[in-house]
Order: structure tokens, then C-alpha cells, then sequence
């Protein structure tokens, strides 16, 4: 009898577990998949993760108990959410909780392509979602169109179609942006070339990770939560523009900016979170490629150090670099 | 060797250790007029450097950098002092407008209560005449009523004729109807749009507040310098961070716009003006 407890207790808290490691890929690849849907020369990407899972964690931690006891709870801006909270259900009958945990609980992906030089309005937007819920995902956008159609700020809902694949126009007084969903991802573009790509890519079968998805995989202790990540490979255009149109001690400036520029692959911006809140910058460079006084510099800083190790227990901040 | 590639051999030089000269640099330094005199200049340059003795600060410059630190302390805290003086004043003095108005205004109301015969219509609106039995009244009619009754009307008071008292209570009921309108939104996009007005008020005033903290640390004037090049056009550049914001000038004006796009065409996140 007392085997069986055992027996049973054991596997209780090894499917527990798995659950838990099984809920935490998850996240990791809803990430990943609206990750390989970023053309490779979009200039920025946003990503923000795992938002219901850092919610729990932070709104358990001590510090937030503390805040919600102090007078920091009454301020305007709590007293508007809770207004905006009631709308929304209103709205969408449901709450911000839920919108929070459901819609926006496990990867968010905006991507930004800058316009060529001297023609910046052309710029195009994506935008990235990937829910918990399908069909929640899915009632929510009607429920959203309705209200702009209601309100004029949409004039009407066209059909588009691209390689077979269906998605809606939503024409507006200004333009118009188009959007698709597929089960629990939402795509939307500002302009049709990018949405196409990334809906293009959404079709394909890709193996190899891309350059976005090879940048995010190492940015620093903590688990991310919001990253921002650059890359300056979109920005090369412009700033060969500028150099030709800059002179004197201008373009010698800006000369030498892009020797190091043309080194680096990618930097990335993040905000993690563990025990510790940790903001992390991370700078991909090919160093053969830097001049010769940074690689030096590059040199000396990869040495093995042991300073963070020297950190005290109970410091409020610490900063410190190194290069690998 | 072009003149480019000699350009780049002469600036990882002056960045790196001093290395010996590859042969095709050589040739074509030989060759090129313009390439040599730049290799000389740059060679004149490292000599230059290796004359420059490092600046010793004179005898007394920490004792004169604490005298003015101490300086500007003591004038900071007389400012803060003068400002307090100045916030206690105004403080009594509105305390002790209030009282005599609120005295004076109950004495007036005693006086019309005792008043007969007198014609609705001259009575004072908010003033307690007006008052339904079995309400609770409110204090800030009753006061507005009173001050009214003292002779006092709103929008009136002008800063120069004499009555500053009469002139700061305008000027304050004005602020208070000047505050931002909190009305509920309606929409979820209104909604969206006044946690944006309302946090983005809040980061003012505590980036306004912030600067206070900020003086602490007066800037130091850069050095004027000379210009890098005689005749040239454009002004110098004066150190390594502005040449890495005007590197960075595609980036950041890029990540504006980004944002922009984001708050204008994401749905429900602004309005598409």
C-alpha cells in the first residue's frame, strides 16, 4: 500500500514536471515560430515572451505585495486601467487578465523595415502574435473590426489572396493594412510586401535558423522578457548615403563609424528576468573584421575574469561587460 | 595599392601598435603625392604625441574645486531656504484669508436668515439660504456663495488693481478648472489613449523633477577647438560621440519612426491621424 503511495506520488510530481518543462518550450517555440516568419532585412524587431508566465512571477514577488500596500496602488493610472478594464470587457467580453494571459500571454514579434534612403514613408510594419486560444484570438479580431466599422475608422473588409493563401484587407480612410490568422497566429502588415513574406514563410518548411532567430539564442543571463534587436545590415544604405553627402571632418567621422559598423551583425537589447531583473546589450561584431585598436581592446576584455563572482550578495545594482 | 586601402593601412596605424611597413604601402606611397604627405603627417603626428608631457594641475586646484563645490551648496541651500519662507507666507496668509472669509460669510448668512421679505431672487446662489432641509451641504458652494456674497467675483480680479488677495484666489479656482479632464472614456481605444496621456504626464513630471537632481552636476563647457581642417565646410566634429551619433543618426531617427508606424497603424493603439 505504501509502495503504491509512493508509486503514485512519484508520478504525480514527474507528470507535474514534464508539464511545467512541457509549458515553458511552449513558449520558447511560439517565440521561434513567429520568429522565422521575420524577413532577414527588417532594420528592428521587438519581441516580447512569455508575458503570462513573468506576470505570475512578478506579481508573486514580495516587492509587488509591498507595492500594492503602499500609496503607489492609487495612483491615476491604476484607477484608468481598472476603467479600461471594465470597457473591455464591454468590448470584447472578457477581461484585460485574460487578454493578457490568452492573446498576448505567450510571444508578441513587431518588425519594422525602414524605407530607402530619401524615401523613409515607405516604410513597412509587421506585427506578430501568437495566443494561447485560437478561437479567443479569433473572436476578439471580429470583435474589433465590428467596432471600427461601427465607428468609421474602418470603411470595409476586402478579401486578399496571395499564392493561394486567403487574408483580409481592412480598408481604412488612410490606407489600409491587411491581416491574416492561422490557428493561433495573428500576422499583420502595415504594407503588403512584408505581410506576404512572412506569410510566404509561414507556408515553407525551414530547417535553418535565421539570423533573428541566431541572435536571440544567447543575449545574456535571465529569461528574456522584452528584447529589441538591430540590425545593421538595413541601416548600410543610409549610411553610405549620408557619407556621400557629408564632407570635411563629417565624412572622416562617418568613414571611420563604418568600419566598425560593417563589423557587427546584430546587437540586442533585453530585459530578463530571474531572481534577478537583468538588462542585458549584446553585440555580435566579427572581429577580424574591427579595426586593429578594438580588436586589441577585444582581446584584453575576453580574458577569463571572475568579477562577478566578487559581487556582493546584497548589491542593489551591478554592472559590468565581457566579450566572448 | 589604392589610395583607399592605403588610408585604411594608415588609420588601423595610428589606432594599433606601430608595425613594420608591408612593401605594396611602401610602393605606393612612392607613387602617390598625396598618400606620402599624409603618411609623413601622420608620422609628424606620433612624434608630436610622444613630445606631449601629461598636464600636472597646479598647486591648490582641489582646494579651489571643494571651495566652489561648497559654494554652490551654501547658495542652493539659500535658495531653498528663501523658498520655504516664501511657501510659509503664502501658506498663512491664504490661511488666514480663508478664515476671515469663512467668519465674515457666516456672519453675512446670519444676516440674510434674519433678513425678512427678501425676494428669492436676491439671494445668493449656494449660499445656505439655498439649501434643502435634510441635505448635506457641500463646503465649496458654500464657500464660493460666501465669497461672493464678500464682494468677490470670479474672473474679475485683475493682478494690478490693488486687490492681490481677491487676484490669487481667482488665479487658483482658474487652475483648478484648468485641471485635465478625467471624464471616463467611452471606447476602448479612449481608454488605451488616456493611460498614454496619463503616464506619459507622469514621466514629465518626474523627468521635470529629476532635473533638480541633475543640476548638482553643472555640465562642464567643452573646450572650444579649432577647426579639424583648415577651409573645410562642414563644422568639425568635436570627439568620438559625435561621431558615433551621427554614425548612429539612420538608427535612432529609424527607431522614431518605427514607433510612430506602431502607435499609428496598430490597431486600437492610437487614433490614424
Amino acid at each position: 500500500m505504501s509502495l503504491a503511495r509512493s508509486a503514485f506520488s512519484l508520478s504525480a510530481a514527474l507528470c507535474g514536471y514534464l508539464l511545467l518543462a512541457f509549458a515553458g518550450s511552449a513558449a520558447a517555440g511560439a517565440t521561434d515560430e513567429l520568429l522565422r516568419l521575420v524577413p532577414d532585412d527588417v532594420g528592428f524587431c521587438v519581441i516580447v515572451q512569455d508575458l503570462r508566465e513573468h506576470n505570475e512571477r512578478v506579481a508573486g514577488s514580495p516587492l509587488a505585495k509591498a507595492l500594492r500596500k503602499s500609496p503607489l496602488s492609487k495612483v491615476p493610472e491604476l484607477q484608468q486601467l481598472e476603467a479600461l478594464d471594465q470597457l473591455f470587457q464591454k468590448q470584447f467580453d472578457m477581461d484585460l487578465a485574460k487578454f493578457r494571459d490568452d492573446v498576448l500571454g505567450d510571444a508578441i514579434v513587431f518588425a519594422y523595415r525602414p524605407g530607402p534612403p530619401g524615401k523613409q514613408q515607405e516604410e513597412q510594419g509587421l506585427l506578430l502574435l501568437r495566443a494561447r486560444d485560437a478561437k479567443v484570438l479569433e473572436k476578439l479580431v471580429n470583435k474589433f473590426n465590428e467596432g471600427e466599422l461601427q465607428s468609421g475608422k474602418l470603411k470595409e473588409l476586402k478579401e486578399g489572396e496571395y499564392q493561394g493563401q486567403k487574408y483580409v484587407r481592412r480598408v481604412k480612410p488612410s490606407g489600409e493594412d491587411v491581416y491574416a490568422i492561422r490557428g493561433e497566429t495573428l500576422l499583420l502588415g502595415t504594407r503588403e510586401e512584408i505581410f506576404r513574406e512572412a506569410l510566404k514563410r509561414l507556408g515553407e518548411d525551414r530547417k535553418a535558423a535565421t539570423a533573428l532567430q541566431r541572435a536571440l539564442r544567447d543575449t545574456g543571463p535571465g529569461k528574456p522578457l522584452a528584447s529589441v534587436w538591430i540590425n545593421p545590415r538595413a541601416f548600410d544604405a543610409e549610411l553610405q548615403h549620408n557619407l556621400e553627402s557629408s564632407e570635411g571632418g563629417e565624412a572622416a567621422a562617418l568613414r571611420n563609424f563604418i568600419r566598425y559598423w560593417k563589423a557587427i551583425d546584430g546587437v540586442v537589447l533585453s530585459l530578463a528576468l530571474d531572481s534577478d531583473l537583468y538588462v542585458n546589450l549584446s553585440i555580435q561584431a566579427r572581429t577580424e573584421d574591427l579595426p586593429a585598436a578594438a580588436r586589441k581592446l577585444i582581446k584584453a576584455a575576453s580574458q577569463p575574469t571572475d568579477l562577478p563572482g566578487k559581487l556582493p550578495e546584497d548589491a542593489l545594482y551591478a554592472c559590468w561587460a565581457s566579450a566572448a | 595599392m589604392s589610395c583607399e586601402k592605403f588610408n585604411a593601412w594608415l588609420q588601423e596605424s595610428l589606432d594599433g601598435p606601430s608595425a613594420a611597413m608591408p612593401a605594396e604601402v611602401q610602393d605606393h606611397a612612392a607613387e602617390c603625392t598625396g598618400c606620402r604627405g599624409l603618411k609623413e603627417a601622420a608620422a609628424k603626428f606620433e612624434a608630436g604625441l610622444r613630445l606631449l608631457t601629461s598636464a600636472v594641475p597646479g598647486p591648490g586646484l582641489s582646494s579651489r574645486i571643494v571651495a566652489a563645490v561648497l559654494q554652490e551648496n551654501m547658495a542652493r541651500r539659500r535658495r531653498r531656504q528663501r523658498m520655504w519662507a516664501m511657501a510659509v507666507l503664502a501658506a498663512s496668509l491664504l490661511l488666514a484669508v480663508g478664515t476671515l472669509v469663512v467668519i465674515r460669510g457666516s456672519i453675512l448668512g446670519q444676516r440674510r436668515e434674519s433678513v425678512a421679505g427678501v425676494p428669492s431672487s436676491s439671494k445668493v446662489p449656494g449660499s445656505r439660504t439655498d439649501q434643502t432641509p435634510g441635505s448635506k451641504p457641500s463646503k465649496l458652494p458654500q464657500l464660493f456663495g460666501d465669497l461672493v456674497a464678500f464682494g468677490f467675483r470670479p474672473g474679475a480680479a485683475k493682478k494690478d488693481d490693488g486687490n492681490r488677495v481677491a487676484y490669487a484666489i481667482d488665479a487658483g479656482l482658474q487652475q483648478i478648472g484648468s485641471q485635465p479632464d478625467n471624464a471616463a472614456p467611452e471606447t476602448v481605444a479612449e481608454g488605451i489613449e488616456g493611460m498614454g496621456s496619463l503616464v506619459s504626464l507622469r514621466l514629465r513630471r518626474t523627468a521635470d523633477q529629476g532635473k533638480t537632481l541633475l543640476d548638482i552636476v553643472t555640465p562642464m563647457t567643452p573646450a572650444s577647438t579649432g577647426p579639424l581642417q583648415p577651409g573645410a565646410s562642414s563644422p568639425p566634429l568635436t570627439d568620438a560621440s559625435d561621431s558615433v551619433q551621427a554614425g548612429l543618426k539612420p538608427v535612432t531617427g529609424s527607431a522614431r519612426r518605427a514607433v510612430d508606424l506602431f502607435m499609428r497603424e496598430v490597431p486600437g493603439m492610437g487614433s490614424d491621424k
